[in-house]
């Protein structure tokens, strides 16, 4: 068993999976991937295509990319080359929140050394 | 090979065998704080209050298996008592809940002997209980009684008509949203005492899905979720969230019996 972190990438934004969830090997990282993916997407409309799960290990290390477009089945009816263009669109997609994300990460680091530079209490700047 | 079908599930919640008794502390008081028993005429209260019998529960207290007869009847003062139907996996999902404004009784007025539902302690549970076999007999000498027992009955009708609708249309961010604002409405509160991994059991889904989505509710301000609570910051944008089976419900609590029923005539065909 090994701990795995279940990370969403929706919109610009990437919420996290603090506690994670112990997994014995990687056909259950992604069936369990899957099965939130579908959860997510029950009952919704197209919105949520674009989304993505990245899962990590307790490392820190990336071992999935699940794109909602994969196992989206409203997207069935398409033609396969428009379907690998879907899913290529929200791959770039996928890259640019992770690339939003970390900029937006080294800019809170950068506001809290500089606080710290000027002596000033360094929680007021992390947002 | 290992079985992967179930890894991830959610634990199992409730298991046969672990069934809490509860420790008597008290008789009730005069004015009872839950409101089905507060809403009865004083000598029908006076007589169903010799019966009465006051508990307190800690969080996930076990009132009933699904596989056992409901013994009590409980009116929650403090807290709310959660009716679950479980699969054979431990796997669960909410049917109905009942707070201080109602009651957990047996569905049907005579119940098999099985109870169909579990019943468990959502959060440190405060809540008088009767024998069920000794309410029975006081509801055949009490109309007030009777009517109220058939509200309450009622009320576990339609959330249960109302949570089919939610779980086979709704998607869970609404689900979720909507399952808040009902446990803090019957809690009285704007805490509602929750880990992820619980309301996951309620809402029949894994716990990374309520994490990933208490992330996004959390970035849009309507609620602050730590380790095990979670706060509502801003309840109209967390009701903008939920999907209409709140409202409906809501609705019908304020308004028991409307006047004027809204019946559809045509169906899809």
């Amino acid at each position: 068993m090994a701990r795995f972190h279940f990370h969403l990438r929706a919109r610009s934004a990437i919420h996290v999976d603090p506690d994670g969830t112990d997994l014995p090997d990687m056909a259950a990282v992604r069936e369990h991937a899957t099965a939130v993916a579908q959860e997510l997407m029950r009952h919704s409309d197209t919105t949520k295509r674009h989304w993505s799960i990245c899962v990590e290990n307790d490392q820190g290390e990336r071992v999935l990319d699940l794109f909602f477009a994969e196992i989206d089945s409203t997207l069935a009816c398409y033609s396969p080359q428009m379907r690998l263009l879907v899913l290529e669109t929200c791959r770039r997609l996928g890259a640019l929140t992770d690339t939003l994300s970390a900029a937006r990460a080294t800019q809170i680091e950068a506001r809290i050394l500089v606080a710290r530079a000027r002596g000033k209490p360094q929680l007021a700047y992390a947002r | 090979m290992p079985d992967v079908t179930k890894m991830g599930r959610p634990a199992a919640a409730v298991a046969p065998g672990m069934l809490h008794s509860g420790m008597p502390v008290a008789r009730p008081p005069h004015r009872p704080d839950n409101r089905v028993l507060a809403t009865l005429p004083p000598t029908e209260l006076g007589m169903v209050a010799h019966h009465l019998q006051i508990v307190s529960l800690p969080a996930g207290a076990l009132l009933r298996h699904q596989d056992a007869a409901l013994d009590h009847i409980y009116f929650p003062h403090q807290g709310v008592i959660s009716l679950l139907a479980t699969t054979s996996g431990g796997e669960t999902i909410e049917v109905a809940s009942a707070g201080r404004d109602g009651a957990i009784c047996p569905i049907l007025s005579s119940e098999p002997r099985d109870g169909l539902l579990t019943a468990i302690a959502h959060g440190p549970l405060r809540a008088s209980r009767i024998p069920a076999a000794r309410l029975n007999t006081l509801m055949a000498q009490s109309p007030a009684l009777g009517t109220a027992m058939e509200a309450c009955r009622e009320m576990l009708l339609l959330q249960l008509r109302q949570n089919l609708i939610c779980s086979g249309l709704h998607a869970v961010e609404h689900r979720l949203a909507r399952w808040l604002l009902e446990t803090a409405d019957r809690l009285g509160s704007d805490m509602v005492p929750a880990t992820q991994e619980h309301v996951a059991q309620r809402l029949g889904v894994r716990r990374t899905t309520v994490t990933l989505l208490a992330s996004k509710l959390q970035d849009t301000g309507a609620i602050r979720w730590g380790r095990s609570r979670a706060q509502m910051l801003d309840r109209t944008r967390l009701e903008s969230m939920a999907c209409g089976c709140y409202g409906v419900l809501r609705e019908r609590m304020r308004n028991p019996r409307p006047t004027e029923p809204t019946i559809t005539t045509e169906f899809a065909s």
